[in-house]
């Protein structure tokens, strides 16, 4: 992003300075008048109009004449906060030529004026330093060209379980051209593996074609048996490259990529013990239309919500309570024993099966169940007893784990993850559905364990997101981004490493020299590039020393106080 | 002393401060950054060559970032700085950092609170007075 020159290059560019008395309730406590003469005193400074409503419309519109006959590019507003006021002054100052990027604010309200307990004397001194600062500031920055990308009206949809094909399905249905990347050679998941789904009790394999008529219904275009390998590019034009050498190109990702589930080796006996499985052993079982046996004993929380994986994997408490209905109605005789550690609030069904004659033992993490060759031996936290269970099979609820290619997609688009391993949003609430970088969004087990009804509302929220961004047609950002001065880089890439939003590449230029290249749309202005650099190459918005000017100017005031 | 303040949730915090009237010392200098996971080591020890006596900064709380992970950065770069001013034989609890976990008053007021009190043996800003030196 190539800076402008400020002004004709020769003079240095003046700053206008609003004073604003907020009211009468500054005038109370800040001697407004000698402030404003110390602020004029400043040879930065062109003209400083003071007013006591700078913010309504009069006052504004006089203030935009006066700032046309002083011919002033930048403006500070002394106030109040920019987070209260910053949208309105860069709106209606933008009407008279002033750049949003060259107005800044001076906090004198709530950063001086309303502290209480201070001398008049020493709330304008400190006044007057964040003046001084904030115009120090101003006077070196230059002004942000506003960087445009068209948007590819292409979304690319990675995984083609529940969650994919509902997000693929939600925007092909508003028009939007679609690509279904699936890793297996069938579309359907983990759900395609179950037996039957909760509520409706249909088998899976009719609920996953239902979902499959929808997608080629919609016309979208599937690519099975591959996994992406390299995404390159930012918000607007990804370009996706999948194994065996395809690439795909779009304008938005979203990751659906799921979770998978936990191998309990050595748990409770499973891989010793042929007898015991784990719960989706036993959906392989119903769905073979096998014997289970007749007495099945089932643990809850296997490799769970213990100290190495404390959170709870959302749908076992219902694939478990599911499979005891299934195997009651077909076979009313088998007595089914489930040691849970209390059941989920929403895990459905419980009261059916309680009827139909299925125990339930509430075991603690204090006191696991011991497997033995034929019998389960456990404590039970209600009656107090040590129970002793003969079983056919024992079943496992074992934990949800992400998926090898969550892991290595969140690698790849320098996705972060918590500690387990699963994709994390930047902002839970704030930004849900979204990923750190632009462009693309997470839905379903890839960011946390979550049941199918959840996991379709959180595609659908991640659909109507990347349906936003690609109707737009456009992104813009006008905001302060950073800029790296190819001539200081030294393309040690740290930059590049600590940028979370994916807006710095190391390039190679043409003397074979590596150089770090900033994507401007992709840079949300934090600033991170700036504080790694060892070479001052990264800057935001104003070179460094501009911000240890405006830190001095406010610290010699402070010094007066 | 200085406050280096993050502009999401702790300046708003601060913000709010001045409207709920929390009293607190008049002598503090509110630097605003976009992003604690800005400030450097380097930006941390020129406050105190310039002869501030105490520095708090007040980051945003662990996945509460609204970039992505500044006031963990943070933690780290002042406890970098506090071993520095540690061997240059300025007390580190001079150097503060609080995370904020949300933008009320009383957030601010229980940070700033429980800074004075660690650096409360060390009588930040009386000192001045006390030598009748300029800063």
């Amino acid at each position: 992003m190539p800076r402008k020159a400020c002004g004709n290059g020769v003079r240095q560019p003046k700053v206008g300075v609003i004073l604003c008395g907020c009211g009468p309730d500054m005038a109370r406590l800040v001697n407004l008048e000698s402030l404003a003469r110390s602020i004029k005193a400043d040879r930065r400074v062109g003209l400083v109009a003071s007013g006591s409503y700078s913010c309504s419309k009069t006052e504004i519109e006089k203030v935009g004449a006066a700032i046309a006959r002083h011919k002033l590019d930048r403006v500070v507003v002394a106030g109040s906060s920019e987070r209260l006021f910053g949208r309105l002054f860069r709106t209606e100052l933008g009407r008279f030529g002033i750049d949003p990027s060259l107005v800044g604010f001076a906090d004198i309200l709530s950063l001086s004026a309303l502290v209480r307990g201070a001398s008049e004397a020493t709330v304008t001194a400190k006044a007057l330093g964040l003046v001084r600062a904030a115009v120090a500031r101003l006077a070196a920055a230059s002004r942000l060209e506003t960087v445009e990308t068209s948007i590819r009206p292409v979304c690319a949809v990675f995984g083609g379980g529940t969650t994919g094909i509902s997000a693929a399905v939600a925007l092909a249905s508003r028009g939007v051209k679609v690509i279904l990347i699936e890793q297996r050679a069938e579309l359907g998941g983990m759900v395609r593996d179950l037996n039957v789904v909760y509520p409706s009790y249909l088998p899976s394999q009719e609920f996953v074609e239902a979902r499959r008529q929808e997608l080629a219904a919609a016309g979208i275009e599937v690519i099975t048996e591959t996994s992406p390998v390299a995404v390159k590019g930012h918000v607007g034009d990804f370009e996706i490259e999948l194994a065996g050498g395809a690439r795909v190109s779009a304008g938005a990702i979203i990751v659906a990529t799921g979770a998978s589930l936990l191998v309990p080796e050595g748990l409770f006996g499973y891989g010793q013990n042929p007898r015991v499985v784990t719960q989706m052993d036993l959906e392989d079982i119903l769905k073979r239309g096998d014997d289970p046996g007749r007495s099945i004993v089932m643990i809850q929380c296997a490799g769970s919500r213990n100290e190495g994986r404390p959170y709870c994997s959302r749908v076992c408490c219902t694939a478990s309570i599911v499979n005891t209905i299934f195997i009651k109605q077909k076979y009313p005789d088998a007595k089914i024993t489930v040691l849970s550690r209390g059941f989920a609030e929403y895990a459905g069904d419980l009261d059916k099966a309680r009827q139909m004659g299925v125990e339930i033992i509430r075991y603690s993490p204090e006191r696991p169940p011991r497997v033995t060759e034929r019998t389960v031996e456990v404590y039970d936290e209600i009656s107090e007893m040590e129970t002793r269970i003969p079983f056919d099979l024992v079943v496992l609820a074992v934990a949800m784990v992400p998926s090898e290619s969550t892991k290595a997609l969140a690698k790849m688009l320098k996705m972060p993850t918590d500690a387990f391993g699963f994709m994390i949003e930047p902002h839970l609430k704030i930004r849900p559905e979204e990923a750190v970088p632009r462009g693309i969004f997470v839905a379903g087990c890839a960011h946390w364990p979550a049941t199918i009804t959840e996991s379709i509302v959180q595609a659908y929220s991640a659909a109507s997101r990347a349906f936003n961004l690609i109707t737009a047609g456009k992104v813009t950002r006008t905001v302060l981004a950073a800029q790296i001065d190819a001539e200081y880089c030294r393309g040690c890439g740290r930059c590049a490493e600590a940028c979370q939003h994916g807006a710095i590449d190391l390039v190679v230029d043409e003397d074979g020299l590596k150089r770090a290249e900033l994507v401007p749309i992709a840079c949300t202005g934090c600033g991170v590039c700036v504080s790694v650099c060892p070479s001052g190459a990264a800057t935001l918005g104003a070179p460094a020393s501009a911000g240890s000017a405006a830190t001095t100017a406010m610290l010699d005031a402070l010094a007066e106080v | 002393m200085a406050i280096v303040a993050c502009t999401w949730h702790p300046l708003t915090a601060i913000e709010n401060a001045a409207r709920d009237g929390v009293t607190y010392r008049p002598d503090v200098a509110v630097v605003p950054t976009k992003c604690t996971g800005v400030v450097t080591v380097a930006f941390l020890l020129k406050l105190f060559a310039k002869g501030l006596e105490g520095v708090l900064v007040l980051g945003c709380a662990d996945g509460d970032c609204h970039y992505y992970n500044g006031g963990e950065r943070c933690k780290a770069i002042v406890e970098e700085a506090r071993e520095i001013l540690e061997i240059s034989g300025i007390p580190k609890q001079r150097l503060g950092f609080q995370q904020v976990a949300n933008s009320t008053s009383e957030e601010f007021d229980k940070a700033l609170k429980s800074y004075l009190k660690q650096v409360k043996h060390l009588n930040i800003g009386r000192n001045r007075v006390a030598s009748g030196s300029r800063r």
